[in-house]
């Protein structure tokens, strides 16, 4: 996530500290557990339930992630909690209407299928993008 | 709602970023409510008006 709120207090600042860290973790555990298991999987034969339960880890990084933002979001002050809430819910309108519309859209026409995988970064991208024009409206 | 933020300021000579850290929230905060985009919690005007040693009401117009 890109926001970069304005620091207003030392509370603030510790929080952006905290929260650039434990983003900067989730990544990092992120694109750790995702290459892992590519090369695990690609060197070895894995049985079904391991597979499974390995393909799962990324979500657990996702989920520490979510979790982690949801905690800076209620340290942050009422308007930027607002431009925060105003993004996430535009980024959601779009994505939720672009899919639904793509489905509908598949069913009249043969359209390649789209993997769900890329919904979450979709998700973000539309909310990183939403909160500079929502952030630009209240300076 | 209209308030008097901007000539309170000009009086007790603070800035944005100053009230904003007086009052724990961002410059940015301080801002929207200055200009009018966001209407602040009663908390965030109580605040405020303490800043200035005001009633909530000589500080902002709900009427406005």
């Amino acid at each position: 996530m890109e926001f970069k709120p304005e620091c207003g207090s030392a509370t603030q600042r510790q929080a952006v500290k905290a929260y650039f860290w434990r983003m900067i973790l989730g990544f990092v555990g992120y694109t750790v557990t995702v290459i892992g298991i590519n090369l695990i999987d690609d060197a070895m034969s894995l049985s079904m339930a391991t597979r499974i339960g390995m393909s799962l880890l990324p979500v657990l990084c996702a989920v520490f992630i979510l979790i982690t933002i949801v905690r800076f979001v209620r340290q942050m002050d009422e308007v930027q909690s607002r431009i925060v809430t105003e993004s996430a819910l535009i980024s959601a309108g779009i994505v939720g209407i672009g899919t639904f519309t793509y489905g509908f859209l598949q069913g009249a026409i043969e359209l390649p299928d789209i993997s769900l995988i890329w919904i979450l970064p979709s998700l973000f991208a539309g909310f990183g993008v939403a909160q500079i024009f929502v952030g630009w409206s209240y300076r | 709602m209209k308030n008097r933020i901007r000539v309170l300021r000009a009086e007790y000579r603070l800035s944005q970023a100053e009230l904003g850290e007086k009052v724990g929230v961002s410059r940015q905060a301080i801002n929207a409510v200055e200009t009018e985009k966001h209407d602040p919690s009663l908390a965030l005007a109580f605040k405020i008006a303490d800043v200035f040693d005001v009633k909530v009401e000589d500080v902002f117009d709900p009427k406005g």
